[in-house]
């Protein structure tokens, strides 16, 4: 046991309790940065080691080793985070998706369709009441021409609501490869830091997060590598493999129109192959272009088109003020396309019987549409109510998914979030320790002064 | 194992606690400014369909209310018509009986002078017959022509008829057949024209002619009568759907308006509990072991 090594002991006690405080003030000051885990030093007492063999002293040469600093960090919590996360973004998205489908509907209000179509109907009756007024008939011809441009209004939304959420997905997926790209860098450098042994805690951090949003983006979900890496996959095929990403397009038609011939899809750009069941934000959008968008438009073609084919039929069956059959009132049959045919008002078939110019008897009848069960207003109410649902479900879930999270979230921020308490207790201990271990390194200065200087004299 | 509190999950929850309750707060106060409880279909899918429904309702009682109120003045017209054809038709019938009787029935002149009364009393009735209503004849069907009796009494109206529609699968006729003034040998305007020839030429066929008048007043008489029957009908109609209407638009408003007191006093109480989480918020988040330590 050599002569100093007291002192030493102080010395490396000098140095941990630096290390620790150091580490505490690295801790406070990121007890705010996002994604941030908290750290903790790991030290570890020299001795105890095996006596060499024949020894006859005690190889007694104590101190503390500083072993590195580790992250708190919870893996399973954090893998919970990236599925719950990446549920949350899909659920979201797809809530808000249909909340913006929603407002092209403007119901219940007094100028949205379901009110044109009454004043419509109103029209008809007006004119079946004095179908000699051409004032009355005039206005037919205006609420017919309301009711076609609102339905026009309302195609021209979704191919708008389309472009934007096609537009949307492209940005998506630009994300999502400037993040893999991200991954797979921090991958290569926490692989080598750690080989080089480095500390790469908060390189870590910052991939943690970068995981978190990939799994947002698309719903990737990850795996670890032993040697460190993160690897992600989305859609059961791989995105990030250690240190190479692999990047991501989108395909299919830009425009509502198109949709049907060219289903909208994100692909690997090196194979082509299809990402099967994108989630995430991603996921939302491509469910939207593909279902929900399409289909609603649909529907109110369908709509448009029993309308049309409706008011048309009726108006064919009667006469107009010069004894000729009527001609069609609408023509076109989707949303989009639905015009009035009509412009002479005396055109309108109102009368039952060519040779009365001025019955009212088959405007009566296409004032009586608007009254059958399973006509147009029927149909759209049931529309209406659909996307009412819809929207409704959606937002539900994605409320109860928020809270799930949250709970994830705070799970996660308790394991590696920065109490500001234990760091300045922790503050108090390595100051108190430091002190100590000064006053030891005193005590042994002292005791060889008084062995060095006071003996002989 | 208890949770570890962090400064981050700390702030988080009251984060997320306080946006809740500014979220309630926030729809409370659209609620408020816009007065509707069902802005828009995922609000309350149900009532939003009911919502239209009632709307398509109502706009079909309101044309009920729209089309029977026009109808019944339509009917009033042809009942003021016709009422005055049935005064003109007395006066008639007294004039011919004077004219058959003596000593009128033994003098030309007096005769004469009859006949002259009855022209003027012609012409009162055809102009009669001739009523309109917002520029239509009353009794010419759904003719385009301006009158339904041309100068020499003869119909130039149609056949067809005016219906109202006045409740779902109810129409009423509002217009009046020119068959009231007579049809065929009692047509009243011929009717008139043979006593005025006869009073001059040949005073005893008159009263032959006498009879085929009393056929006409007995129809004008009856067609009055049924006027008033389905003017009654009209009216109760158009009250009936004119009730109905304001019972779905109550039922309108109760779907989709907010109770405005209930809204104040769930806005009150959301206001004072955000309040009370800031107020709250502010003690707790501030303490930590900083405060204390010299």
């Amino acid at each position: 046991m050599s002569t100093f090594s007291g002192l030493n002991t102080a010395l490396s006690a000098l140095k941990a309790q630096r290390r620790g405080l150091e580490l505490t003030g690295q801790n406070i000051a990121n007890a705010n940065t996002v994604g941030y885990s908290r750290q903790r030093l790991d030290t570890t007492a020299v001795g105890g080691a095996v006596p060499a063999m024949w020894a006859t002293q005690t190889p007694f040469d104590g101190g503390v080793n500083v072993l590195g600093t580790s992250r708190m960090r919870d893996a399973y919590l954090e893998t919970r985070a990236q599925t719950e996360h990446g549920q949350q973004a899909l659920l979201t998205g797809r809530s808000e998706v249909l909340f913006d489908i929603e407002s092209t509907f403007e119901e219940p209000s007094d100028t949205g369709l379901q009110a044109r179509l009454t004043e419509l109907w109103g029209g008809f009756t007006d004119v079946a009441d004095s179908p000699s007024d051409p004032a009355a008939r005039n206005q037919l011809l205006v609420r017919a021409q309301i009711v076609a441009t609102t339905l026009n209004t309302m195609s021209t939304g979704f191919a708008a609501r389309y472009e934007g959420q096609r537009f949307a997905l492209n940005d998506t997926v630009t994300d999502v490869n400037t993040a893999s790209a991200q991954l797979a860098d921090l991958n290569d450098k926490v692989v080598k830091g750690t080989a080089a042994g480095l500390d790469v805690n908060e390189l870590m951090d910052q991939r943690d997060l970068v995981v978190v949003r990939l799994a947002e983006l698309v719903g990737a979900t990850s795996t670890r590598d032993p040697n460190g890496a993160v690897n992600v996959s989305v859609g059961g095929a791989a995105l990030v493999t250690g240190s190479t990403a692999r990047t991501l397009v989108t395909a299919g038609s830009a425009t509502l129109a198109g949709q049907a011939g060219d289903p909208v899809s994100v692909r690997f750009a090196d194979d082509n192959s299809v990402v099967a069941g994108p989630g995430g934000e991603a996921g939302a959008l491509v469910e939207s272009l593909n279902g929900t968008l399409p289909s609603y438009s649909a529907q109110m073609d369908g709509v448009a088109a029993m309308l049309a084919n409706s008011v048309n039929a009726v108006q064919q069956g009667g006469y107009t003020t010069s004894g000729t059959p009527g001609g069609p009132l609408f023509s076109g049959t989707t949303a989009g396309s639905i015009k009035v045919a009509i412009t002479n008002p005396e055109d309108i078939a109102a009368s039952s019987d060519p040779t009365l110019a001025f019955d009212g008897g088959n405007a009566d009848k296409l004032a009586e549409l608007g009254r059958k069960h399973g006509g147009v207003d029927e149909t759209y109410a049931m529309v209406v109510a659909r996307i009412g649902v819809e929207a409704n479900t959606a937002a539900q879930l994605a409320d109860t998914q928020d809270a799930i999270t949250e709970q994830v979230d705070y799970a996660r921020l308790s394991v590696a979030g920065v109490n500001v308490d234990e760091e300045l207790t922790a503050m108090l201990t390595y100051q108190r320790s430091y002190q100590a271990a000064s006053r030891i390194m005193t005590a042994v200065d002292e005791m060889l002064d008084t062995l060095i200087n006071r003996m002989g004299n | 194992m208890s949770m570890r509190v962090t400064e981050q999950s700390m702030s988080a929850r009251v984060r997320t606690g306080l946006q809740n309750n500014q979220g309630r707060l926030e729809k409370l106060r659209e609620q408020m400014a816009s007065g509707k409880q069902v802005a828009k279909p995922s609000d309350s899918p149900t009532g939003a369909a009911h919502a239209l429904r009632l709307r398509g309702d109502i706009g079909a009682k309101e044309r009920y209310v729209r089309s029977a109120t026009d109808g019944a003045a339509r009917l009033s017209t042809a009942e003021g018509a016709l009422g005055s054809a049935s005064t003109l038709l007395n006066r008639a019938r007294d004039l011919v009986l004077q004219g058959m009787s003596s000593p009128a029935v033994g003098d030309p002149a007096a005769r004469e002078a009859i006949a002259g009364e009855l022209d003027g009393l012609r012409d009162a009735l055809l102009s009669v017959a001739n009523t309109t209503y917002l520029g239509r004849p009353v009794f010419g069907g759904t003719t385009s022509n301006e009158a339904a009796f041309d100068a020499s009494g003869a119909y130039t109206g149609d056949n067809g008829e005016v219906q109202r529609r006045i409740a779902d699968n109810v129409q009423v006729r509002v217009d009046v057949s020119a068959d009231a003034f007579g049809t065929g040998a009692s047509q009243l305007f011929g009717v008139l024209d043979s006593i005025k020839a006869n009073l001059r030429t040949n005073p005893s066929a008159v009263a032959a002619d006498l009879d085929r008048l009393d056929l006409g007043i007995k129809s004008v008489n009856s067609e009055l009568t049924a006027v008033g029957t389905r003017y009654s009908q009209l009216t109760a109609a158009s009250d009936a759907a004119g009730a109905q209407s304001a019972q779905l638009s109550a039922d309108l408003s109760e779907i989709e308006d907010i109770d405005l007191m209930k809204a104040i006093i769930d806005l009150q109480g959301q206001s004072v509990g955000y309040e009370a989480a800031l107020g709250a918020t502010a003690k707790i988040v501030t303490p930590s072991l900083l405060d204390f330590l010299r």
